[in-house]
């Protein structure tokens, strides 16, 4: 009978821990843009570095004329839980925002700008996408002071070698 | 030839009124002035909400000057006076400013100076009122801290801006302090002048039952002479005596001022008396009066000012031409009624009809009158877009239209 | 949790090293947690914002956010990550002797 060689034992892993993250923004109401903050302070109240990428509509959280009025999307938007035909009455988007907005200050959730100012000043770094800002031909001087500059999608996965990417 | 129309007032009235005239004459037909003594528009509705947290002082202002279309010249001024012969305005700045047309559109004012021992020991401290931002918000205070003993809410007499807030208010203080936990340890007391809790029987009778329910103790015909707020006892002319922890006032109310200063304009109380059915003052023919300011049998409420809009810039138009005025004001009031824990209850009158049970605005709804319901509370909240986005730029509420409608309402057999 | 020595003295730590037992903390305690997560010496911008958390903890029963940490402390949130770079919410709290904060803000 011959004898079996006892197999190697593969090292078992450490638990490893993430270093870095790359954060995308694309969606531009008040549930598209929020993931992706909350994700990047998290990551930066960790000791983990973070660059948000904000494209497409997500554009708005960094545009000076925007980022203040966010709202939440009433219509076709399952996860509400109100009926398209009643979202889309006037005044009901308004009226969801400040509810939530309501809920949110009372959690310490901080209003879009704020968040921005707070996510910036703890260390993460903010780009726009430089198809966008083409598209809808925008400058630098349309976005918040926080944000560094304007990148090509390929600049951004350079930016994010060796970390994990986060798409919202 | 080029006309001027003055409105004094930058409110709901005004502002409606200003916008609404300014679309319908020319720049070169009409020049359109509105006069008012700050630039702080301010959502009354939103006042019902401050003391409970359920809205920012900041959230319910807006510039006045904003609300005002292109083409309105507004001045930031007090008004001194008005010479009805000569047809001027007196601002307080000493000039004067001549008119074709007057809108009087300056509201009602709280006159809590006017009730012995309002504004005296305990004003701002145990005393307050919500039916003004800074009665408002020192309320919010007083309330967070509020830990149980006799809440009253009174009415000094009327007329009052909004009659039904008081009860709303006494309706959402059941709901705070239920959450708060200490409901048990409250006694709730609405005070009032009236013999019911409000003006109109069905609607009192409706509103009645819910204070029934929800523990509220009703003192009817009672006019607080005298408000002692050391000793924390409301006593009335008769020498009845209500005594309180706190008390929420809503005190008496009175034109602006300087109509009583403009001979010939105004009544004992500063209200401006004006024709029910046209809106055209009884002072002079070239004066007009609408919302809280005018002293016809209305509530005094912001959706009788929205009704009221359309008619008064027909007949604005009517008497530049010389034509005779339309008399076609129903005096239609529309409230939603805030009960508390999410819901609302709508009331929807009339000159000649009360409130009446029954589906608003068609006989399919889909808002419910007279009947408590979320919807209704929804209603309530969203209002305040609709009052900036449509109320105040003249424009109609879809589906409401200025007369009452009759289609959903279910009168007694 | 385990008992273990800090600065000589027993306390009584979670698996990452946060006091379960805010009333065993003193001075020397929290230089030493310090010291051992990479924070040789302890500033007096340290000790502000560290005293802060404590306060608002032994106050309220939670430990503040780091919105309003930046907003209240005094120390803005840019300075908060430079005193402390690993995360000043949890870094401020294990210094101060108060439990590991669960919040996402």
């Amino acid at each position: 009978m011959t004898e079996v060689a006892e197999r190697p034992q593969a090292a078992v892993p450490e638990h490893a821990t993430i270093e870095k993250v790359a954060i995308v923004i694309s969606k531009g109401s008040l549930e598209g843009i929020y993931p992706g903050l909350i994700m990047a302070n998290g990551a930066r109240m960790e000791g983990i570095e973070a660059d948000v990428f904000f494209t497409f509509f997500g554009l708005d959280a960094i545009r000076k004329d925007r980022s203040a009025s966010i709202k939440v999307a009433t219509v076709g938007n399952p996860g509400m839980h109100i009926p398209s035909l009643i979202g889309v009455v006037p005044g009901m988007s308004w009226l969801a925002t400040k509810m939530m907005a309501r809920k949110m200050e009372k959690l310490d959730i901080p209003p879009v700008p704020e968040f921005i100012e707070l996510i910036a000043d703890s260390g993460a770094h903010l780009y726009a996408c430089k198809a966008t800002v083409d598209m809808f031909g925008l400058t630098m001087d349309d976005f918040v002071p926080q944000v560094e500059k304007v990148l090509t999608v390929g600049e951004f996965y350079e930016l994010s070698g060796g970390g994990e990417i986060i798409f919202t | 030839m080029k006309r001027r129309i003055v409105i004094l007032g930058g409110g709901t009235g005004g502002t409606l009124t200003a916008n609404r005239l300014r679309r319908r004459f020319e720049p070169d037909e009409a020049e359109i002035h509105v006069v008012d003594r700050d630039d702080r528009h301010l959502y009354q509705p939103g006042l019902l909400f401050v003391p409970f947290g359920l809205a920012d002082p900041d959230e319910i202002v807006r510039p006045r000057r904003r609300q005002l279309h292109g083409g309105i010249e507004f001045h930031e001024s007090d008004v001194e006076s008005v010479d009805l012969d000569a047809g001027r305005v007196h601002l307080g700045d000493g000039t004067a400013l001549p008119y074709d047309v007057l809108v009087v559109a300056t509201g009602a004012r709280l006159l809590p100076e006017e009730t012995e021992g309002l504004t005296g020991e305990g004003w701002l401290e145990r005393v307050f009122t919500f039916y003004d931002l800074e009665g408002a918000t020192a309320l919010r205070e007083a309330l967070a801290r509020f830990e149980g003993g006799r809440l009253v809410v009174n009415i000094a007499d009327m007329p009052i801006k909004c009659p039904v807030a008081p009860i709303e208010f006494t309706f959402l203080a059941d709901w705070f302090l239920r959450e708060k936990g200490v409901r048990a340890k409250t006694e709730l007391v609405l005070s009032t002048p009236l013999d019911g809790c409000f003006t109109k029987p069905i609607a009192s009778k409706h509103l009645t039952h819910l204070l029934v329910e929800k523990d509220v103790e009703l003192v009817t015909e009672f006019s607080a002479g005298e408000v002692d707020g050391a000793g924390g006892k409301l006593v009335s002319y008769d020498g009845r005596e209500v005594p309180f922890d706190l008390l929420v006032t809503v005190p008496l109310h009175g034109g602006a001022a300087y109509v009583g200063r403009s001979p010939g304009l105004g009544d004992a109380l500063d209200f401006v008396p004006t024709d029910p059915h046209t809106l055209q003052a009884a002072a002079k023919e070239n004066v007009f009066a609408l919302g809280d300011a005018a002293d016809i049998p209305t509530s005094k409420a912001g959706s009788v000012t929205h009704f009221e809009g359309e008619l008064l810039e027909g007949n604005v138009a009517r008497f530049f031409a010389g034509d005779e005025l339309e008399a076609s004001f129903d005096g239609h009031t529309n409230c939603f009624v805030e009960t508390g824990f999410h819901k609302a209850l709508l009331i929807d009158f009339n000159y000649e009809t009360e409130p009446l049970p029954g589906r608003f605005p068609t006989a399919l709804g889909p808002l419910p009158l007279l009947r408590e319901s979320r919807l209704n509370h929804l209603g309530k909240l969203m209002f305040q877009w609709f009052y900036w986005h449509a109320l105040l730029p003249g424009r109609e509420i879809p589906g409401v239209g200025a007369a009452m409608p009759t289609a959903g309402k279910q009168r007694a057999a | 949790m385990t008992t273990t020595l800090i600065a000589d003295a027993p306390v009584d730590v979670d698996a990452e090293g946060f006091m379960t037992d805010p009333h065993q903390w003193n001075e020397k305690i929290a230089r030493a947690i310090a010291r051992d997560n990479g924070i040789p010496e302890l500033t007096d911008r340290h000790w502000l914002v560290v005293r802060f958390m404590r306060d608002r903890y032994l106050q309220t029963g939670t430990a503040p956010s780091i919105r309003a940490l930046g907003k209240e402390s005094g120390v803005p949130v840019k300075e908060l990550y430079e005193l402390f770079p690993k995360g000043p919410a949890k870094l401020a709290a294990k210094i101060g002797g108060i439990p590991k904060p669960h919040g996402c803000i």
